[in-house]
């Protein structure tokens, strides 16, 4: 492809690109296909010669689109918005375009110093505080833009466990690093993003989930307990994250109480995650939400969440950069330059050594639009989300299950689990919507999130007629079906013990040491299975651990050791279903059934009977189909 | 029997009918659209495509290498984001303005530091298509054609490259392929699978060792031309990695197994390798056909970092050096690099991808079976949660030049280097620091370190070409990577200009 032929192919896929857009509402959200469709459409081997550009698009419609999930989809109100806008769409076109690598600053200067001028941008419209921002005189801090939020939660806590061990091994300087290690502790509330996990796993530290209030937020004194009686059995406290709206119900960790509390910690790290809410603190009558944000050592954001940002930008601010980078520094011959001191090098501030180009997608998207149309965009989803939560309210066989504070609702059935999961079922597989369920209070709850980029108050009431229909025809069979009832009432107990037991199981400290005695003092051991003597140092506090095959033994690779309890590996997978969906395809429900292995799953079985109803439904048109129409007739005349 | 459909007009309990909306819509603000519309998107749209044609066709014309200093930038724009919406025109013009002069142009021919970075139009048009469709695949379900075109395309790569069928997904087994950001990430989820893999086998052996005792054993071997970012995996996966000696810079089976054996003396628990296919420094080959085997032997997870040499096994000539490919647990080459597709593309292949999926996810797998690689989870096998719809680039770049054009550019690029090599050679005052390989020259004017330091120094301060440094048992030497798609015979016989004219300047300056 020479680059006439790539001006004219590229203005082609700009043409599909809004045709694509434009017509969207046309489409099923999600796809009717089946695991494996795709192998058979597509040639198992890559072709030797060429291929022609128009096949290739005939294909990208004929095989790529039938598998496709429609995130830009206004009847999409899963997970949260994955950002898109034309000016993002470019931006990254241009950053494509120049293809240069950022990993230190003489590799590509301008990709450097735009992404440390355009974080402090968005810092500042944000309002975070000035030791957050890289140009503000005498500030320490800065900003960076990683590919996810998991990154930012692993990074900060990567370098949280350097610091730690570097302040553990001042202190017990003949200790291997392996038990100073299995001191650690890092904490999060129950709600917490399931990386926060994921991150404590990688850094092969122990992570204490914590019971949020009643309203799913983290309170400080709920910290400050964990962490004084960790601190007696020993353990070392060095790393919280806190959530800014959380995934399953937007709820607020309590920041100006945790903050506070962890004053009388010192050396504890305090991260930030507010990976969808933060992007609303551009707006002034928001950011009363941020409050406590000057006892964070990090914070970060995902425009790519919020802010009309293409996939992957996500960002984060240190108050220390320094000691965010003296944990990931490796520093080969080839990657340095002449100007190594003087400049920020963000080789030095993620996982990856290479990265994209990818503040031009932002600094494209902020002036594209002004801080004033994004605020403008973000007021329009909360009055969306607020339009909804109005909606359901008015329905007394349905509740609200949390606060609305942002674009995310909440909401379910009066009634059992197995009433809402039937019903989110059927709603997604239609495909005439998309939602996904959480846990909130041990509760199955759907998530309403309002989504898409030009959503209208007509897609919001189209979206509750949807679910109402699908209400009215599920109550309808319920209520023929006492005997059914009597057996979801059973079920829902055993569920509910299941995942009681579970959430009491991941935060009772036992779990990490069932030799914790609550009622005992403290043993003091001067034997350390460490081949190092330790004569001379003062003596760690160690308990003994038992050696018990059923108990967990630490959090880290837990799933390994038990991997023989089936029943365990079932209670725990319910904590994290919030972040899969509820769409099974038919053959998977069907292989699913005889599978070999127990699992709720498998108890909670669906209705054939119900898809075949579905089926014989007509379509129902949206809103837009029929503005689309009246369009349509203005144009004749 | 069929269940009647319900009927809208059965009445219920609900004083206000049936449920639905009966909020008025005026009670919004009258829609205000913030969006960039269609018509000024294609605009925008068509006058990028102008300019990033432009910019690639021209990119001889500009300097290599930027003449900027730290801080160029700040006094160019605001220090704050604009309160109201700009033109996209005024974006466009600052292009030029503000961005151009910082850029280091990576797709010059006159590049030839590092190594290359691919760049292809096909490229650029997939990721504009990924960009509007903007789904995250973390489950096949958040877009199964997400998940299911990257499962056939790492096979489609896997065959070019003849990997064995047990890292391939269609052959049915535990294997298959998944698309990283970078080979630092791929190298790091291998570790962490090996890390997990010996963990469980050591607790089973002691059950009385607790994980972090264990942990506190573990050792990782590299050769000490690895990558950065393998002693980096190890740092954050906070275990020891060992660097073994290399003999003319490549790793050997017999000092591999000498450093295990000294290891297990000393009652370490060695766990993972990597063997380097073409290091940066000079593209030198690790024999796995020894280190693998002795991997094997000693039960440590084999990974294979071919990060740039990667793409060349697509041509037969040069498939000798995997030769012992079968014995990797893990195998990593990075397409954005030497096979026109754009960063971010970097192929990852696991024989047994349970072991990632198990280290470092909170959410199990429900069935205990082999997993038949139609429909992987693949947020499993990576760091991050979200992943972009990266597999749309290497289709398209894969069918747009068909194998035995990207054959014919890896080929080329070859050729490129020999003829470099062929005249550093012709000059006296020059010799080769390595052999060449791929299309990496390492050179050096014969004499000191500090010689060759001026000498780079000079090379890059004139602006015409850009090449770094490397060093191998403190000898200093220059690295000529052929890394643009638009080199020509032409612009290595300009470049080999610039190399013998700065020799000269120097020569005249003593």
């Amino acid at each position: 492809m020479d680059s006439t032929e790539f001006r004219k192919r590229g203005m082609e896929m700009v043409e599909y690109i809004c045709n694509y857009l434009e017509t969207l509402n046309e489409r099923r959200v999600t796809p009717s296909v089946e695991p494996g469709y795709l192998r058979h459409l597509l040639p198992p081997e890559a072709p030797q010669e060429p291929e022609d550009w128009d096949q290739i698009m005939r294909d990208v419609e004929d095989k790529i689109m039938p598998g496709v999930t429609h995130w830009q989809h206004p009847r999409f109100h899963a997970y949260f918005p994955a950002g898109n806008s034309f000016p993002s769409i470019l931006g990254d076109m241009l950053g494509d375009g120049i293809g240069c690598i950022g990993f230190s600053w003489a590799a590509s200067p301008a990709c450097t110093e735009l992404e440390t001028i355009v974080l402090d941008w968005l810092g500042k419209a944000i309002g975070l505080p000035d030791h957050f921002l890289a140009l503000k005189e005498g500030s320490t801090g800065g900003g960076v833009i990683q590919t996810s939020a998991s990154e930012c939660v692993l990074v900060t806590m990567l370098a949280a466990r350097a610091q730690a061990l570097k302040r553990l091994k001042a202190q017990h300087p003949f200790v291997e690093e392996g038990h100073l290690l299995s001191k650690l502790m890092a904490y999060c509330s129950k709600e917490a993003h399931s990386c926060v996990e994921k991150a404590a796993m990688i850094c092969f530290v122990k992570l204490r989930i914590l019971e949020p209030d009643d309203d799913a937020s983290l309170r400080g004194q709920t910290i400050y307990e964990a962490m004084e009686e960790d601190e007696l059995q020993g353990l070392v406290p060095f790393f919280v994250s806190t959530t800014l709206g959380t995934t399953g119900s937007c709820a607020f960790d309590n920041l100006p109480e945790i903050g506070k509390q962890l004053q009388r910690f010192p050396g504890v790290w305090l991260h930030v995650d507010a990976a969808y809410a933060g992007n609303s603190f551009i707006c002034p009558e928001l950011k009363p939400l941020l409050k406590g944000i000057e006892y964070a050592d990090s914070f970060n954001t995902n425009p790519n969440k919020w802010l009309l940002t293409n996939f992957d930008c996500s960002t984060l601010w240190v108050r220390d950069r320094i000691r965010l980078t003296s944990a990931l520094v490796v520093d080969p011959l080839y990657l340095k330059h002449g100007y190594s001191d003087a400049a920020i090098d963000y080789r030095h501030w993620g996982v990856p050594l290479s990265r994209r180009f990818r503040s031009l997608k932002l600094w494209f998207v902020l002036r594209s639009y002004g801080i004033s149309g994004l605020q403008h965009y973000i007021r329009h989803h909360i009055k969306l989300a607020k339009r909804f939560e109005e909606l359901v309210l008015k329905d007394k066989r349905f509740e609200i299950c949390n606060q609305v504070k942002l674009g995310l609702v909440c909401f379910r059935l009066k009634g059992s689990d197995k009433l809402n999961e039937k019903l989110l079922s059927i709603i997604n597989e239609s495909g005439k919507l998309h939602m996904v369920p959480a846990s909130v209070g041990d509760r199955y709850i759907i998530r309403f999130c309002a989504v898409a980029q030009n959503a209208t108050a007509e897609d919001i009431d189209y979206a509750w007629d949807i679910i109402v229909d699908f209400a009215n025809e599920l109550l309808e069979k319920e209520q023929h079906d006492e005997l059914s009832e009597i057996m979801n009432r059973k079920k829902q107990d055993t569920l509910a013990q299941k995942r009681s037991f579970f959430v009491r199981m991941v935060s009772d400290p036992k779990i990490y040491n069932p030799a914790i005695n609550k009622a005992g003092t403290p043993k003091l051991s001067m034997e350390l299975p460490s081949p190092v003597v330790s004569r001379g140092s003062a003596p760690i506090i160690r308990t003994q651990s038992s050696v018990d095959h059923n108990s967990w033994i630490s959090w880290p690779l837990a799933f390994l050791f038990n991997s023989n309890n089936e029943e365990k590996g079932s209670n725990v997978s319910l904590r994290f279903r919030h972040l899969d969906t509820n769409v099974r395809p038919s053959s998977s429900r069907r292989n699913s059934g005889a599978g070999s292995s127990p699992s709720p799953e498998n108890e909670l079985d669906y209705v054939n009977v119900q898809q075949q109803q579905m089926e014989q439904r007509s379509p129902r048109r949206s809103p837009m189909a029929v503005r689309k129409a009246s369009s349509t007739r203005d144009n004749l005349n | 029997m069929s269940h009647i459909p319900i009927s809208n007009t059965i009445p219920t309990k609900q004083t206000d009918g049936n449920g639905k909306a009966n909020i008025s819509p005026d009670k919004l603000d009258p829609k205000v659209s913030i969006d960039m519309e269609a018509p000024e998107f294609k605009d925008f749209a068509k006058t990028m495509v102008d300019f990033i044609a432009e910019y690639l066709e021209n990119i001889r014309e500009r300097r290599v290498l930027p003449e900027v200093k730290p801080g160029y930038l700040k006094p160019l724009i605001p220090d704050a984001a604009p309160e109201k919406p700009e033109k996209w025109q005024d974006v466009m013009q600052d292009i030029e303005r503000v961005i151009m002069p910082g850029v280091t142009h990576w797709h010059s021919p006159k590049f030839h530091a590092y190594f290359p970075t691919a760049n292809s139009y096909p490229a650029i048009v997939a990721d504009m298509l990924s960009g509007a469709i903007a789904c995250i695949g973390f489950t096949w379900i958040a877009s199964p054609a997400c998940t299911e075109l990257e499962v056939v395309m790492m096979d489609w790569l896997g065959k070019m490259l003849e990997l064995p069928a047990e890292f391939l997904a269609c052959s049915g087994g535990k294997g298959g392929g998944v698309i990283q950001g970078t080979a630092s990430e791929s190298t790091l989820v291998a570790l962490l699978g090996a890390k997990a893999k010996k963990l469980k086998e050591v607790k089973e052996l002691h059950p009385e060792w607790d994980e972090h005792t264990i942990l506190g054993k573990l050792v990782g071997y590299c050769s000490d031309q690895a990558h950065s970012s393998v002693e980096r995996a190890g740092l954050l996966g906070g275990v020891k990695l060992r660097s073994v000696q290399s003999e003319n810079h490549r790793m050997r089976g017999a000092a591999l197994e000498k450093a295990i054996e000294q290891d297990v003396a000393e009652g370490l628990i060695p766990f993972y390798a990597v063997v380097t296919l073409g290091t940066t420094n000079s593209c030198a080959f690790d024999y796995l056909d020894e280190c693998g085997p002795v991997g094997n032997k000693h039960n440590l997870w084999i990974h294979v970092d071919a990060a740039y040499a990667g793409s060349a096994f697509i041509c037969p000539e040069y498939r000798h050096l995997m030769k012992g490919i079968e014995s990797a647990d893990s195998f990593n080459f990075n397409p954005h690099k030497w096979m026109l597709v754009n960063f971010d593309c970097s192929a990852m292949w696991l024989k047994d991808p349970s072991w990632v999926v198990n280290a470092f996810n909170v959410d199990p797998l429900y069935l205990k079976h082999d997993m038949q690689g139609s429909a992987p989870d693949y947020r499993h096998w990576q760091i991050p949660l979200g992943r972009r719809f990266r597999a749309l680039k290497l289709w398209f770049v894969l069918r747009l030049y068909g194998v035995e054009n990207l054959q014919a550019h890896i080929r080329r690029h070859c050729n490129f280097a020999k003829q470099f090599g062929d005249l550093c050679v012709a000059d006296s005052r020059f010799e080769l620091a390595a052999e060449i390989n791929m299309g990496l020259v390492c050179f050096r004017l014969k004499g000191s370190n500090e010689r060759n330091e001026a000498l780079l120094k000079r090379i890059n301060g004139r602006g015409h070409i850009h090449l770094v440094p490397a060093k191998i048992k403190d000898v200093y030497f220059l690295r000529m990577a052929i890394c643009s798609r638009f080199t020509q015979s032409e612009d290595m016989e300009y470049s080999w200009k610039e190399v013998s004219a700065a020799a000269d300047e120097m020569e005249q300056e003593q």
